[in-house]
């Protein structure tokens, strides 16, 4: 047997770590630095703002804290919760179906979960049903739809490319779901119920309360921790099938880890807010301008990212105007421009 | 090592692309495929890598069948180089070669400072050290088919299979790919290469094969199987064979 050269080359001391390396941990504990200012300046700001001593009154004699205590505990801390895991999921999962379908337009809605996820909150409103149901309704729309994609994937992909498959099958998928969405609002009574699923699907944090977060926590940990786990082997994926399957990896097995995860986080996440659109394509883009492409690090990056930056987005939504903006609105009227910002100012194609 | 490819067919759904394939590699050795575009030698490299199931025969390495073998496996015994070429993102030099490590680490690991001394240390070995931390989008065609090669060496296979590793190259480059895969063989490695030049595989090759239409033409030594007739009929056009002073021997078109 030949023996394996090159391990005699070798030098016994370990290599310098990289300025590249020193940058991104930097840029990492920037991100963790903005992600806890946003937490906090959240936490303080708002139509009723709440000063660091009543929090502190708030949270150590709940019983005695009276409006401030209501506000602090019933309103804006779940939905600070609901921000910082929504603005997580939706920037993890975007982050990882670039990688995984290898391009970097993707967004977690590319294989019809936001669609499906809409029309099951859509059916559930025009039903009547109670907000626990249609949530239930929304989170089991976007999961139907993805394993509608999926399934009809499958024999196709066969014959091809299996990723490129999904993709153009996830669009399809999408577009019925879109359809059926614009059927049940052709349906609804105009007057109470359309309205509803209007501004249901625009997205927004108005109506959380705790005991949705107590629903998204855990589904979104259950989403985030796989996709942590193996993000180092999302590198690889990006290489294309055949390549990363010939360096040793079972790309089946993880691309299905892939959108299983993607699809909790973002079925999830439709089913607490509605539609939150560009969270998932924009933050990854920024996130790899400022740590690079490399997914040990970038999805990290996006986590803490996402969260801060929807953080800031709903302190706007819920402080600028005596009535609320809808949570959707704002991203895509920011995130839209922004993505242009960072196209043209893009020196390496796409970053 | 030894590479056995015995009695091979393999295909897409319906078309059998090669059949009747049979060769040997061993250690230290260079062989060079050569054959006509779509005569099937893509699909030959994605049978013995496990990328397409072969419809007959096995490739057996030191006799062993590795049609059970799990990626992992496959992977710490062939190293694939591909062609040069641009991913959607624009990873580093270094995070490049290191990509190769995942057929050593576990599901939810990541490289450590071992896998970076062996990544570095192969870069070294390419003479392309300085370009570690260059983005890997942003260096030349040659530079990235030798970053391609590293990532094969930090990978610890014995066998390297490299797709067409001249092709797109200037020719300095194609003549310094070249001497590396010469040195590679000396080092121990069994590689397995495609070629458009025959040039090339008297260069290097120390066996060659021809491919026609999914059929092995001839296999053997280059100077025995690399003649005016086995060349002229894979390709479909007049050619000389010439020997030049020093021995070696060059393929040049007829013109006419």
């Amino acid at each position: 047997m030949a023996a394996v050269p090159l391990q005699a080359k070798l030098s016994q001391t370990a290599p310098e770590r990289s300025w590249r390396t020193d940058r991104s941990s930097l840029a990492l504990a920037a991100l963790g630095a903005a992600f806890v200012a946003s937490l906090f300046g959240s936490l303080l700001f708002g139509r009723y703002p709440l000063s660091p001593s009543v929090w502190w009154h708030a949270l150590t004699n709940s019983a005695s804290a009276g409006v401030p205590g209501v506000v602090l505990l019933q309103v804006r801390l779940p939905r600070i919760f609901a921000d910082l895991l929504i603005g997580a999921g939706l920037s993890v999962s975007g982050a990882a179906y670039q990688g995984l379908f290898r391009n970097p337009m993707v967004s977690p809605d590319i294989l019809g979960v936001s669609a499906g996820a809409g029309l099951g909150a859509a059916a559930g409103i025009l039903f009547g049903l109670d907000i626990v149901a249609i949530q239930f309704l929304s989170f089991g729309g976007g999961l139907l739809a993805v394993l509608l994609t999926c399934a009809l994937a499958a024999p196709v992909s066969r014959r091809g490319d299996p990723v490129l498959t999904l993709v153009l099958v996830g669009i399809l998928v999408g577009a019925v779901f879109m359809s059926l969405i614009s059927l049940v609002k052709y349906v609804a009574d105009t007057n109470t119920k359309l309205p509803a699923i209007t501004f249901w699907l625009m997205g927004s944090m108005a109506a959380v309360n705790p005991r949705d977060v107590r629903l998204l926590a855990p589904i979104a940990i259950a989403g985030l921790v796989p996709l942590l786990l193996v993000r180092w082997r999302l590198n690889v994926l990006s290489f294309g099938e055949e390549e990363a399957r010939a360096l040793g990896i079972h790309t089946g097995r993880l691309r299905w880890t892939v959108i299983l995860a993607s699809t909790l986080l973002t079925a999830s996440s439709v089913a607490v807010a509605g539609m939150v659109g560009w969270v998932g394509l924009v933050i990854p883009h920024l996130a790899r301008m400022l740590v690079g492409p490399n997914y040990k690090v970038l999805l990290p990056a996006s986590l803490l990212l996402g969260s801060s930056y929807l953080l800031l987005v709903d302190d706007v939504a819920r402080s600028v105007s005596a009535t609320e903006i809808p949570l959707g609105i704002l991203t895509a009227l920011v995130g839209a421009p922004f993505f242009l910002y960072l196209m043209t100012r893009s020196k390496r194609g796409w970053v | 090592m030894n590479l056995e490819v015995r009695n091979i067919a393999c295909g897409y759904a319906q078309r059998t692309v090669v059949r009747n394939i049979s060769f040997g590699l061993d250690s230290g050795e260079v062989f060079s495929l050569l054959g006509a575009n779509g005569s099937g030698k893509t699909t030959l490299f994605k049978a013995i890598l496990g990328l397409l199931r072969p419809s007959e025969g096995s490739v057996l390495v030191d006799g062993e069948d590795i049609a059970s073998w799990s990626r992992r496996q496959v992977a710490r015994t062939f190293a694939y180089v591909p062609q040069a070429h641009t991913p959607p993102f624009p990873f580093s030099v270094r995070d490049v070669v290191l990509m190769a490590r995942a057929a050593h680490l576990g599901i939810v690991e990541s490289p450590g400072r071992n896998d970076r001394m062996i990544a570095d240390a192969s870069l070294e070995t390419l003479g392309i050290a300085h370009l570690a931390d260059a983005h890997y989008t942003e260096i030349s065609g040659g530079e990235r088919q030798l970053v391609l090669i590293a990532r094969a060496l930090a990978q610890r296979s014995h066998f390297l299979m490299m797709d067409e590793p001249t092709s797109n190259l200037d020719f300095g480059n194609q003549v310094r790919v070249l001497r590396h895969i010469k040195e590679l063989a000396a080092r121990g490695f069994g590689l397995l290469t495609t070629t458009h030049v025959p040039d090339h595989a008297f260069l290097c090759a120390s066996r060659v094969a021809v491919l026609k239409d999914g059929r092995l033409l001839a296999s053997g030594a280059p100077d025995d199987v690399l003649t005016e007739g086995s060349l002229g009929a894979a390709y479909g056009v007049a050619l000389r064979i010439r020997l030049l002073e020093g021995g070696m021997r060059v393929c040049v078109p007829e013109m006419n």
